[in-house]
């Protein structure tokens, strides 16, 4: 416990030195942390152009949806060193640590397997929500105040809302996190997945609990009793299938629902004035105003469109930059269409592999988004490891894990210089830049594929014990019968 | 900056084309524009016709010729890149009625006009209330030389007749007078001017030559101070090359209101700012209009906008009139010292972000107003094929609003800029193609096969490799 704290302790503090010290400059003019769909520069003229009576979205600058508009109406060019808004960020970052510790901390308790290693296993909460909190990625965006951040917070939290099977307020997460980068929206699937999975499991210990009750108290009514389970068993049953339907129509419904409710919301404070967000309903011309000539729901074109399009070819650690700038323009939608879909196609061999093992369906679904996001930071990178160590018990099983360690080493210290030899110095070109975030992405792709191997190997392990064990079974059954049979002769 | 030396002579233009056009409707003037400056460029051999929407511009209050009323609206554009030369002279020559052949336009030999310091041109059309069309060109020259004949410079001198279409043929002298002399000696020509009315020279089919000399140097050093420093190789005269600028204005009847500079503020390819410097030469208060576009690959962060003066430490405090002004609630512009009086962001591969401000500035008082821009990336089909020469950015345009001394309503141009963006590699598209859809292959492949195989038995299993022909069975 104490430990936890003083790691804690040493994570913020090392955030608000570094804010003391005025790193926020510094760090605000690497490309590394700072894209157009996250910079906080953009927001700051956003909302200054809202001040002026121009449409924030003007100006190719600003691209997150309106809510945030109105969350950060207050900030100005000065808000830089506002402690305010530093204590927002660390928070953030904070609440994702504790988030992380609390996910991994289920996930181990529920796991029945016990790793190799037992002291191992007792601090690896603890050391990988300290590796997501003390690593100078994060604390290098908490510094640039990345709106990725609120992201990465959604996701975590309605994971763990998942895991806890609180369906309805894990869809409502999730949909804030699909409303301002919209392609988590795939993450629905896995997170009713998971919600479904821990239900069941909840049940099924309550069944146990009162088994157990009932054994200890009542042992003298226990045929009777043994009647009344057999019964309830069979109702579970009932229950439980018709139960998985209802939750996948009631997931997706609320997803649905909660993200158009926001859209709409937005639309709501957007549409009336850009300069001060009051919604007066009492308006008589209030459905006017909300249908007026064509202005509903512009912002889309500025947000979903913005990274759906990948508009802007800004120099970042993703894959797309510079392939959209090299392509003609001619092959520009084709491409930019079948490379946003390779997610979707994802998402159904995944989610049929590992329909049974939902909370690793979700760590591969938010890694392959996170690996093909049209605007990545490198803070998604110790993000992609956590969400992939969910489940420590992969670690295992995973190859080349030296070559990747040096690899991401060199490749990461690299990015920084390559950028510089092009953009600062002019003594390079492009292709350094291009070929080292490409390696990077690279890398990136090769250890999720790994960790999905690895989760092959589990899956089919487990699946042959299962098997081994039925057909043992089977054949001490069959064996059984034949014997009895023999005896009846 | 030759405006600068040689005071308010003929119209001001920006380095390359530029169109103005005022169309008498609000409505599809964009379309309009396009027809317009399409046929400018057909009659005139321009690339006037790449003017579209993200060059040309809709100013609101910068009004650029007296006419424009409220049922007005006027479009700018202009191409800083555009090179003038002699096939935009021919048919500019064209226009004239007697073309090249008579009268002062049969001095303009195109290999001569183009060896000169400076020259612009310009047309202008505008039809008048009573629908009758007015038509007027301009061709001005600048020669800098300490003693010149008409055939020096023009390879040939003036010889006659005069065009019979043309009713007056004038030569006006101005300034020189004191410090040089003409043959033949100039005559009086009304209005206190100087200067040969030509008609009556040349109907007998004579050379006109005009020759002139400068005197022999008495007041030497007063002389030379003036002149400035493009004739002087000191080195001290760089020092005072603004007041010399200004002594110098003295030379001529018209003294230049205001300097303009502008210049860019980099480091590294990716951000800067744009700096512009006015300064008022006047003894008066100017009210000055300062309207600046800037394309859409300079992303302006509006709320780096600011104003320095040189008599104060503080910023100047820019008030927002946009709102007000889109409620009606306030009529003059020039209630403050410095006031925002309209902002239009940029899109993406569309149209540029325009400012207007409008300035007071006291005399002697200089402005030095600094926004900072993000340069966008382009396609590397967007790129011109120099790409590395940069992209020339069109001047600001400053208009000076106050009629209280009689000043004359005049358009000024700061300098144009050049802007370098970062470039990708041109020669290898298909290698970039080729290379990151490999890495999309992988991830396809890869999770196809490890979701396809069983990749915990596959280890476990040995080869099978038994239809390999073993050497001892032969």
């Amino acid at each position: 416990m104490i430990l936890q704290l003083s790691l804690l302790l040493l994570g913020i503090l090392l955030r608000a030195v570094t804010y003391h010290f005025g790193l926020t400059s510094v760090y605000n003019q690497k490309f590394e942390y700072v894209t157009p769909f996250t910079s906080f520069d953009n927001l700051v003229e956003a909302v200054h152009l809202m001040s002026h009576g121009t449409s924030p979205y003007g100006g190719s600058h600003f691209h997150l949806p309106p809510i945030y508009l109105w969350l950060f109406r207050w900030v100005d060019q000065d808000s830089y060193a506002n402690w305010g808004l530093r204590i927002i960020f660390i928070l953030i970052d904070l609440i994702c640590c504790l988030l992380l510790f609390l996910i991994i901390k289920q996930t181990l308790g529920q796991q029945k397997n016990k790793m190799l290693n037992a002291k191992f296993e007792r601090i690896l909460p603890v050391a990988i929500s300290s590796i997501y909190f003390l690593n100078p990625f994060t604390i290098a965006s908490c510094l640039v105040y990345c709106m990725g951040n609120f992201t990465r917070l959604y996701i975590l939290l309605s994971i763990y809302l998942a895991l806890n099977a609180n369906l309805v307020l894990s869809t409502f997460v999730l949909s804030l996190a699909a409303y301002t980068e919209v392609t988590p929206a795939l993450l629905i699937i896995p997170i009713i997945l998971l919600c479904i999975k821990q239900r069941s499991q909840l049940f099924k210990a309550k069944i146990n609990q009162n088994k157990s009750q009932v054994k200890r108290t009542q042992e003298k009514q226990k045929e009777e009793k043994e009647e009344k389970e057999e019964k309830k068993q069979q109702k579970t049953k009932q229950h439980k299938n018709s139960n998985t339907f209802l939750q996948w129509f009631l997931g997706i419904f609320l997803f649905l629902f909660w993200w158009v409710l926001l859209l709409v919301l937005s639309q709501l404070m957007f549409n009336s004035k850009f300069s001060n967000f009051k919604i007066n309903i009492n308006d008589p011309n209030f459905f006017q105003h909300f249908f007026s000539n064509n202005q509903y729901f512009t912002f889309l074109k500025h947000t979903y469109f913005f990274l759906l399009n990948i508009t802007d070819l800004t120099p970042n650690i993703g894959l797309y930059w510079y392939l959209l700038t090299e392509t003609f323009v001619v092959f520009r939608q084709f491409l930019v269409f079948t490379l946003q879909f390779i997610n979707v196609i994802g998402l159904i061999p995944f989610t049929i592999r590992f329909r049974s093992y939902p909370l690793f369906l979700v760590a591969v679904i938010t890694s392959s988004i996170t690996i093909l996001k049209a605007y990545p930071t490198l803070a998604d990178f110790p993000f992609l490891f956590c969400i992939l160590v969910m489940q420590p018990k992969l670690l295992e099983k995973t190859r080349y894990r030296a070559f990747f360690i040096r690899g991401f080493q060199v490749v990461i210290g690299l990015l920084s210089p390559f950028y510089k030899i092009w953009i600062q110095d002019g003594t390079g070109n492009a292709n350094y830049l291009f070929g080292i975030s490409l390696s990077f992405s690279f890398g990136e792709i090769l250890v999720l594929m790994e960790m999905i191997r690895s989760a092959m190997i589990v899956i089919t392990n487990e699946k042959d014990k299962k098997k081994e064990k039925n057909s043992l079974q089977y054949y001490i059954s069959t064996k059984k019968k034949k014997s009895s049979q023999r005896k009846d002769k | 900056m030759y405006h600068l030396k040689y005071g308010d002579i003929g119209r001001y233009s920006p380095p390359g084309g530029e169109l103005i056009a005022t169309f008498e409707t609000k409505e599809d003037l964009e379309s309009k524009f396009r027809t317009v400056s399409r046929k400018i460029s057909g009659i005139f051999g321009t690339s006037q016709k790449f003017s579209d929407l993200t060059i040309s511009t809709q100013p609101f209050y910068a009004e650029f010729n007296s006419l424009a009323n409220t049922s007005q609206r006027t479009q700018y554009s202009s191409l800083p890149r555009e090179p003038v030369c002699t096939e935009n002279l021919t048919p500019w020559l064209k226009l004239l009625p007697c073309r090249s052949k008579a009268g002062l336009a049969s001095l303009l030999n195109p290999i001569k006009l183009y060896d000169l310091f400076y020259h612009s041109m310009s047309v202008e059309v505008t039809r008048s209330q009573e629908n009758s069309l007015s038509f007027h060109q301009e061709l001005l020259l600048i020669v800098e030389l300490k003693e010149f004949k008409f055939s020096q410079i023009f390879g040939t001198p003036l010889i006659g007749p005069i065009c019979p279409f043309s009713s007056q043929t004038k030569i006006q002298i101005e300034g020189f007078s004191d410090y040089g002399s003409f043959t033949p000696t100039p005559e009086e020509i009304g209005n206190n001017q100087v200067g040969f009315i030509l008609k009556e020279n040349l109907n007998n089919k004579k050379d006109f030559n005009l020759y002139y000399s400068p005197k022999e140097k008495t007041n030497n050093n007063n002389y030379n101070h003036n002149k400035g420093n493009t004739n002087s190789k000191d080195g001290n005269d760089n020092n005072n090359f603004n007041n010399n600028l200004i002594n110098e204005g003295n030379l001529f009847k018209n003294q230049q209101s205001i300097k303009l500079n502008r210049f860019l503020m980099e480091s590294g390819k990716i951000r800067g700012g744009v700096i512009t410097q006015i300064t008022n030469l006047e003894k008066n208060d100017l009210h000055l209009i300062l309207y600046d576009s800037l394309p859409w690959f300079m992303r302006v962060y509006f709320h780096t906008l600011k104003i320095k003066s040189n008599f104060e430490d503080k910023e100047i405090e820019i008030t927002n009139l946009n709102l007000k002004m889109k409620q009606g609630n306030e009529s003059n512009l020039f209630t403050n010292r410095a006031s925002l009086l309209r902002i239009q962001t940029s899109q993406d591969h569309g149209r540029p972000s325009i400012f207007e401000l409008a300035l007071v500035l006291k005399p002697g008082e200089t402005f030095q107003i600094s926004v900072d821009y993000l340069k966008g990336f382009l396609n590397f089909e967007e790129h011109p094929s120099d790409g590395n020469r940069g992209f020339d950015i069109a001047p600001a345009i400053v208009l000076i609003q106050s009629n209280k001394q009689n000043l004359k309503k005049r358009i000024y141009y700061t300098d144009s800029l050049l802007l370098m963006l970062p470039t990708p590699d041109f020669t290898m598209p298909y290698n970039v193609m080729t290379i990151t859809t490999t890495a999309f292959l992988i991830w396809y492949g890869s999770f196809l096969n490890n979701l396809t195989g069983r990749a915990g038995l596959k280890l476990k299993k040995k080869s099978k490799a038994k239809w390999i022909i073993k050497p001892d069975k032969f």
